[in-house]
């Protein structure tokens, strides 16, 4: 085994061991009339506090499953809550009356096919899954 | 601004003949506590839950049941119902309104709500939302909890402030008044009238401030056999009830929350016709598990009630829904009754002070 193979190697290794923490894209209908939103438009959106883009557009924002690995990605960097504080918040709001969560719609996949057939929708997938059918506007870093 | 029907926005999961979306969700807590020393601890002024020295898991635990149907992607009918061990199970209803919402930003509510008077006023049956075992009794012995009506919220934003404000109206008869009827010893109705209120929230990333203002006629109306002879009768009825107290009533509270994860501070302040009360916390996160240490105080302007508690507890967050909670709470009594110069007119007993050991399950489904 040469020295570039050993790299290789080692490289390869490096990819399989580390944890599977998938970039995380953010995304909207192709057609939306924005191309970027901030973290905190996102959060907000996620968090009820805005119920419209930006532009004033309504927003329908929706969530993978629980224990969804996208899910607890966005949460931790965009929402700044884990997978319990986040179902703490949002009880505070739907015995309340004062809003009802995203809803869970799935996986990747089902986010990408409900986002691309819905301008108003905005969801979140592994960076990986995402095509031409939707349109990313905020990458989680 | 565009709307979409419901059946567009999910893709169809209820028949393509009907409009109506359902949702039905539920939260409960199964709380068990003993008095470790001193004669009765209450933990609940609204319901009245209180403790002895022997361990019971009625006086807290409670379940809710909400069911809300949306028509239309702005009209929607919710209903809540409660029962809990203090008040015989019986089931009651605590919401109960149709929503409209008239714009992305404002929405108004109709039939019966809860008053929101303080900061955890409108969730606090529902305990896997915070960390506390219960929201500090001591600083929440407001016992309208309900009212009939109407109110209107607007939320705005400017930038990254974020506001809301609700305006509510409405009428509320307690049939007893528990808590009160505790307190006066004999049992007793009371109908707020002419209630009004207004909150006010502006938050700034993780900082919140949340201010509430409420005023309210009280009529106290008794069967005129159960009146003891130095409760001075005001007024008789047409149907031989007696009125027994009558008044107007003036409330605010002030609310300060930092969410500076890990750590999250709140501080509450309130002050009611003719008492303070407040509370501080402070919790701190890691994974699954936060803890928390808790003042809250009562003072009455007059001498027959204050007290202050410490409080010191643990939630571990077992699995997604599920809560489990420790908690050590200290009550020091430093009130005295004038008339029979017992130190307590809660408890009535020789002398309030007590500590508590309580432990807990809170679930939403």
């Amino acid at each position: 085994m040469n020295r570039l193979n050993i790299m290789e190697a080692a490289a390869l290794l490096l990819i399989v061991a580390a944890p599977v923490y998938a970039e995380v894209a953010v995304v909207v209908h192709p057609s939306a009339a924005f191309d970027a939103l901030s973290e905190e438009d996102v959060g907000r959106l996620f968090l009820g506090k805005s119920k419209a883009f930006p532009n004033g557009e309504s927003a329908i924002p929706v969530n993978q499953n629980e224990g969804a690995t996208a899910r607890d990605a966005f949460n931790e960097a965009i929402v700044k809550k884990n997978a319990s504080q986040y179902k703490a918040y949002w009880s505070q709001l739907v015995f309340t009356g004062k809003g009802t969560p995203p809803k869970d719609v799935g996986s990747d996949s089902d986010v990408k096919k409900l986002v691309s057939a819905n301008p108003n929708m905005i969801g979140y997938l592994d960076a990986g899954q995402v095509d031409g059918s939707v349109k990313v506007v905020y990458k989680v870093p | 601004m565009k709307r979409l029907p419901m059946l567009l926005v999910y893709g169809c999961i209820c028949s393509q003949a009907m409009a109506t979306d359902y949702h039905f969700t539920g939260f409960g807590s199964i709380v068990g506590a003993q008095v470790l020393d001193g004669d009765g601890y209450v933990a609940n002024y609204a319901a009245m839950g209180r403790y002895d020295d022997h361990f019971d898991i009625i006086p807290e635990t409670r379940l809710g049941l909400q069911g809300q149907v949306i028509f239309t992607d702005a009209l929607e009918v919710t209903a809540q119902i409660t029962t809990r061990g203090s008040l015989d199970w019986e089931p009651k209803l605590e919401w109960f309104y149709l929503g409209y919402e008239l714009s992305d930003s404002s929405k108004i509510q109709v039939g019966r709500m809860r008053v929101p008077a303080y900061l955890y006023s409108d969730y606090m049956d529902v305990g896997y939302a915070y960390t506390f075992i219960r929201v500090p009794g001591d600083a929440y012995s407001v016992d309208v909890v309900n009212y009939n009506g109407a109110n209107i919220t607007i939320q705005n934003s400017f930038g990254s402030v974020d506001t809301t404000v609700q305006f509510y109206a409405g009428r509320e008869i307690q049939k007893p008044a528990v808590l009160m009827s505790y307190i006066r010893r004999f049992e007793h109705d009371r109908d707020y009238t002419d209630m009004y209120g207004a909150l006010f929230s502006i938050s700034y990333g993780a900082s919140t401030l949340r201010t509430s203002y409420l005023q309210t006629n009280i009529t106290e109306i008794a069967d005129p056999g159960v009146v003891p002879v130095f409760v001075p009768i005001l007024a008789t009825l047409a149907d031989g009830r007696v009125i027994t107290g009558d008044e107007s009533i003036t409330f605010y509270d002030v609310a300060l929350l930092f969410d500076l994860a890990p750590v999250n501070l709140v501080l509450e302040y309130n002050e009611y016709e003719y008492y303070e009360s407040w509370l501080a916390s402070i919790s701190y996160n890691s994974g699954a598990w936060t803890t928390h240490l808790s003042a809250s105080a009562f003072d009455l302007d007059e001498p027959w009630e204050h007290h202050t508690s410490y409080a010191l507890g643990v939630r571990y967050d077992v699995a997604s829904g599920v809560a489990l909670k420790a908690q050590i709470d200290l009550f020091d009594d430093t009130g005295e009754n004038p008339f029979s110069l017992q130190p307590n007119t809660i408890c009535h007993c020789e002398d309030g002070d007590v500590s508590v050991l309580s432990i807990g399950a809170d679930f939403v489904f």
